[in-house]
């Protein structure tokens, strides 16, 4: 990854795409304890976040309030500029639209939809089609994921990483503006997880990276995306993040870029860029 | 000092009191039940009232998913369950409806036959016995799915996709067992009428088919149609509403799958008994 091109400078002058003002987050489920207080955040347009932070920091959490799947409990919280606690029903939905999810544990694919199938249903949704008008447009994303192989299996046949795929397949093909990507190297084989961050470069480039090419219809593909990765192994992502930030004691901390994090003197930015432990 | 730790220490045994998961005297016992059921109810309530508003809202939205989800719906919950319904409908017009028919015509009432039929088959047996079939069939399968699903991180893996939950798979199934309740109950009443007479005939009762089904046609009223039409569609509802709300409504570990299962199954009984109660009102009204 050192052969890795400069990045284009994001648009001026627009608005952060997710903003939050000291926020506190929370886990779902209705848990009044918050994880992670007096948080900050400004995630501008074409950026690239690595988020890092152990087990149990709330990574996880602070993902899923930034991209609005849950609310903080207390702060502001702005998606493309419009605040997303004061917004209900179909403006927050096609506001959420704007947003791709990978989550971590499990992928979270349709258990009872093939790998086709989860793939085509949020295009038919959105689209209001039968799969017949994005069949096209399936198979396209599929070959982009390597995934033609398994399209009619059904997700329980998948191991880890072949599942994981499919879910950024199925985010990608939705053609969001910015991208969350909870751990998604967690677990993968060396050749899985070059293959994710060959496909994160040319997300984080735009059209000037290299191939593989996809199968954008609108704009998506023109300009670099905006990502958001949380990890709990910051080594992967020194030379693909642009920002860093770090979750420790229940708070949120802008590292800040490249160079400072690799001469980080914080013991627990050290500790995650470190190795994992292996056992003796 | 000591007041202060007086306090903490009542507030201790309340709080350890309400954790207990034995109840401390009756009242404790009752009270917490009424609690709990208020709760659900005011949950149930909610949850009726958002899939209404989905319904009003989205009904001209992603139609070319959600319409063949509603068709496959109906093809579950009543479609598949027709054998089912044909053999209960069989049993029931051979042991009960036959009987009737044979002792009316014994005792020389057989001018009330059209009456009873109507009475027991079309106003009470018909509805119920068929709400019984699809929750239990369907309405299983349905907590069992959702309550997995739920547990699995999949509604929040919809919401993710900009996809109403509520939407996909609550609305659905309303429609779908509205339908399919109304249209087994018309089947099982077919069926058990027939099978009725049928029985009647095997036991050389005295009683024509046409004076049969004139007594039938003659005790029916136009409010019996609608109000079947109205009791049946809404022990269908009844039935998607509360298991698709005791699979979805709160956040599930998959162990809970069960126990909700259990509690849907319960509360739907209930709520069709006493919807039940309901119309019995309105025919003793008429």
């Amino acid at each position: 990854m050192s052969d890795a091109r400069p990045n284009p400078a994001p648009p001026a002058h627009a608005p952060p795409v997710v903003e939050l003002v000291d926020a506190a987050i929370a886990g779902g489920n209705g848990e009044t304890i918050p994880v992670l207080e007096a948080v900050t955040w400004a995630v501008a347009p074409g950026s690239f976040w690595v988020v890092g932070g152990l087990p149990g920091a709330g990574k996880s959490q602070l993902l899923q309030t930034a991209a609005g799947l849950l609310r903080p409990l207390r702060g502001a919280h702005r998606l493309f500029g419009s605040d997303l606690t004061a917004l209900a029903g179909p403006e927050r939905d096609e506001l959420r639209r704007r947003v791709g999810f990978v989550f971590a544990e499990g992928a979270r694919l349709f258990g009872h939809l093939s790998v086709l199938q989860n793939i085509a249903l949020p295009l038919c949704y959105h689209g209001d089609c039968g799969f017949e008008a994005v069949a096209d447009q399936v198979r396209g994303w599929l070959q982009a994921g390597e995934l033609e192989g398994f399209a009619r299996w059904l997700p329980g046949r998948l191991n880890q990483g072949w599942r994981r795929r499919v879910a950024l397949v199925r985010a990608l093909a939705l053609e969001p503006e910015v991208l969350f990507l909870d751990d998604p190297l967690a677990g993968l084989d060396p050749r899985q997880a070059a293959w994710w961050l060959n496909l994160l470069t040319h997300l984080a480039t735009g059209p000037a990276g290299s191939p593989p090419r996809l199968p954008f219809r609108r704009s998506a593909g023109e300009h670099p995306f905006t990502l958001v990765v949380a990890t709990d192994q910051l080594g992967p992502w020194v030379e693909l993040g642009r920002q860093f930030a770090l979750l420790a004691g229940h708070r949120w901390r802008d590292v800040g870029g490249r160079a400072e994090v690799t001469t980080a003197a914080d013991p627990r930015v050290r500790e995650l860029l470190a190795p994992p432990p292996t056992a003796t | 000092m000591d007041q202060g730790s007086g306090r903490v220490r009542h507030v201790a045994d309340v709080l350890a009191a309400l954790e207990s998961p034995l109840p401390r005297s009756y009242t404790n016992f009752v009270g917490r039940w009424l609690l709990h059921w208020g709760d659900t109810g005011r949950g149930l309530a909610a949850f009726a009232l958002i899939t209404l508003g989905v319904l009003l809202t989205k009904s001209n939205t992603a139609t070319a998913v959600v319409r063949p989800l509603i068709r496959a719906q109906i093809a579950r919950a009543g479609l598949y369950q027709l054998p089912m319904v044909a053999f209960l409908a069989g049993a029931l017009g051979f042991v009960v409806v036959g009987q009737t028919v044979a002792l009316l015509t014994r005792v020389g009432a057989q001018n009330l036959v059209g009456t009873v039929m109507v009475s027991v088959v079309v106003r009470e047996l018909g509805p119920l016995v068929t709400a019984l079939v699809v929750l239990l069939r369907t309405g299983t399968a349905t907590v069992i799915e959702l309550g997995t699903a739920r547990a699995l991180g999949e509604i929040e893996a919809l919401e993710a996709l900009g996809i109403d939950p509520v939407h996909y798979l609550v609305v659905p199934r309303v429609l779908g067992m509205a339908i399919a309740v109304f249209a087994l109950t018309a089947y099982f009443i077919l069926g058990a009428i027939f099978s009725g007479y049928l029985f009647a005939f095997l036991q050389d009762v005295p009683l024509l088919p046409g004076d049969y089904f004139r007594q039938l046609a003659l005790a029916l009223t136009w409010q019996d149609f609608v109000l079947l039409a109205l009791k049946s569609a809404g022990f269908g509802i009844v039935i998607a509403v509360i298991t698709c709300f005791q699979g979805l409504a709160r956040p599930l570990e998959l162990a809970e799958v069960s126990v909700v299962t259990t509690r849907a199954l319960v509360a739907s009984l209930l709520t069709c008994v006493m919807l039940d109660a309901l119309f019995l009102l309105v025919y003793l009204a008429l």
